[in-house]
């Protein structure tokens, strides 16, 4: 229950947090640099080095982690997908070929390779979104591959090639609807592992770049100010935790069904 | 036994290859990025630019300057830094690495051996033990880049315990809280994983017979759960490494230590070619070490998997 509640008053917040602000993100207030919160002027966060309202560069920086997320994720599930799909359908030397791949890269620290590639090829936020989920797919994949080649066994399969259908029609229509449950479940435990790695990388600097923001660049700058003003750091450490939390809550459930 | 020494040189020999394609892969996709060492200095004129390209090789062809980067590095030269002229990068690496070593050697035994302990301390289940298993998946939610900021705000700012940043040395005060920022998330992976495992075994039919004829929790520990219940944890400690590696470059720009996360990313950044070369290479090296290590290890605490 607690954990629908979460979830439903976070999305409620990134949604119309908005509404309860009249500032925007980028305008500075030259009186109120490192001001504490003030609910006279509807600064509920305070203001942060040259004055910006916080509350209203969290409420954004909270939307660009998830909707970063979100993207890195779907990129991750769809790579997942086609590569366990394929592994798992084909078998043979396709399969020994993909999964060798996917062996060969988990042995490597990808996350190194990602921070390379950022700082070397620029830091555009599609970069961010396609590295993040390439890094990710691994997993997903050798599960996809694994309930592919249960799935394949099962009659309806049979009866549907029996009738005559393309290989494209099996993989399409057959098979691909029965791995939704997976792949909705996946899709929790990727969100908060990317919205981390984003989060990771914008700390570094080689994430998210001005007048954009995500949660982790947030953090960054709260770092170097947090003498003058502490809210600048715990505000947005506060959203991504719980964001973290209540994301991780659900997909904590799932494993637990996992045989 | 041949095959184990057969099957140790066979390790060597992959973890050499796995070393050398990660070299490769860093050399041409530095090469490949844009921009160069000598942005910065762009209003250099022309000629004394040629120069700077003459003198540290980059004039000449891809293919040459890899060769010769291969065959310097043969002789243990890992060559001049663009980023640092003064400076060779085996030196300014031989100044990071003290610092960058000592500090990732309190945070490993840290996380192992507060991870080890908690786990076991969860696994029985009583009271204190579910409190710290709760803690554990609380804090596998903060990543490093929270816990360091944090940590500093509390122990340092706020109540003025420990030094906020900087390095006095290995066995200074000024090592305690970056060590635990670095430690604490890796701890809490190891707890949950000693955990696990460790409530698997208690499960298992030769334990519950063992507490049937009435031995303690710490008895049956010591009479070979703990020896098989950590082999998961073991396994784990390539990951932990590289997991402690990717932390150490938040902690040390968080606490303004001097250590070689830092040479990473500032290499990257400004296209130091070699001296992000020799970091990587210390890394990869390092990583396949331990990994070779732990196989080692494993095989011993384990005879089921030796060749």
């Amino acid at each position: 229950m607690i954990r629908y509640a979460l979830l439903a008053l976070l999305l409620a917040w990134l949604l119309l947090g908005g509404l309860l602000s009249p500032h925007s993100i980028a305008e500075p207030h030259w009186t109120r640099l490192f001001a504490g919160a003030d609910f006279a002027h509807a600064h509920f966060l305070g203001n942060d080095a040259i004055g910006r309202d916080v509350y209203v560069r969290v409420l954004f920086a909270a939307r660009v982690s998830v909707l970063l997320g979100l993207s890195g994720a779907l990129v991750a599930l769809l790579i997942g997908l086609s590569v366990g799909i394929l592994a798992g359908w084909f078998g043979g030397f396709i399969d020994q070929l993909l999964m060798r791949g996917v062996d060969v890269l988990n042995a490597l620290p990808l996350v190194f390779l990602l921070l390379l590639l950022m700082a070397l090829f620029g830091r555009s936020l599609g970069l961010i979104v396609l590295a993040a989920g390439a890094v990710l797919w691994l997993d997903f994949a050798r599960i996809v591959r694994a309930q592919v080649l249960k799935l394949k066994t099962l009659p309806f399969i049979e009866a549907a090639r029996l009738l005559g259908a393309p290989t494209h029609r099996l993989l399409l229509v057959e098979l691909l609807p029965n791995l939704r449950r997976s792949a909705l479940a996946y899709l929790a435990v990727l969100l908060p592992k990317v919205i981390l790695l984003e989060s990771f990388l914008s700390f570094l600097g080689l994430g998210v770049q001005e007048p954009f923001a995500s949660l982790g660049g947030l953090i960054a700058d709260g770092a170097i100010d947090m003498e003058s003003q502490p809210l600048l750091l715990l505000a947005p450490v506060l959203v991504l935790g719980l964001l973290i939390l209540s994301v991780r809550s659900f997909s904590a459930r799932w494993a637990d069904q996992q045989p | 036994m041949p095959s184990l020494f057969v099957w140790l040189l066979k390790r060597c020999a992959f973890a050499l290859l796995a070393l050398f394609i990660l070299l490769t892969l860093t050399f041409f996709l530095l090469r490949l990025a844009p921009g160069g060492p000598f942005d910065a200095e762009r209003s250099l004129p022309p000629e004394q630019m040629a120069a700077l390209q003459q003198r540290f090789a980059l004039d000449q062809p891809l293919a040459q300057q890899y060769l010769s980067y291969l065959g310097d590095l043969a002789q243990g030269d890992l060559g001049p830094s663009f980023g640092y002229p003064d400076f060779a990068v085996s030196t300014l690496i031989m100044q990071a690495l003290p610092v960058s070593l000592s500090l990732g050697g309190w945070a490993f035994a840290l996380a192992f051996l507060g991870g080890l302990g908690i786990g076991i301390l969860a696994a029985r289940g009583r009271l204190l033990g579910r409190i710290l298993d709760q803690l554990a998946t609380l804090l596998l939610a903060v990543p490093n880049f929270v816990l360091a900021p944090l940590l500093v705000l509390l122990f340092a700012l706020t109540l003025r315990w420990l030094p906020a940043g900087g390095w006095d040395g290995p066995f200074s005060r000024s090592v305690i809280l970056p060590a635990l920022a670095l430690a604490l998330p890796v701890m809490a992976s190891i707890a949950v994983l000693m955990r696990a495992s460790l409530a698997e075994v208690l499960k298992s039919e030769p334990s519950q017979l063992q507490r049937a004829f009435g031995l303690s929790y710490f008895a049956e520990l010591r009479g070979g759960a703990l020896k098989l219940a950590v082999l998961p944890v073991v396994a784990y400690a390539g990951a932990a490494l590289a997991q402690l590696l990717t932390g150490s470059l938040v902690v040390e720009q968080v606490f303004g230590l001097p250590g070689l996360g830092r040479y990473f990313v500032l290499g990257a950044l400004n296209r130091d070619y070699t001296l992000l070369l020799g970091v990587v290479l210390l890394f990869g090296a390092l990583i396949l070490l331990l990994q070779l290590l732990t196989d080692v290890l494993l095989m011993w605490l384990d005879p089921r998997i030796r060749p």
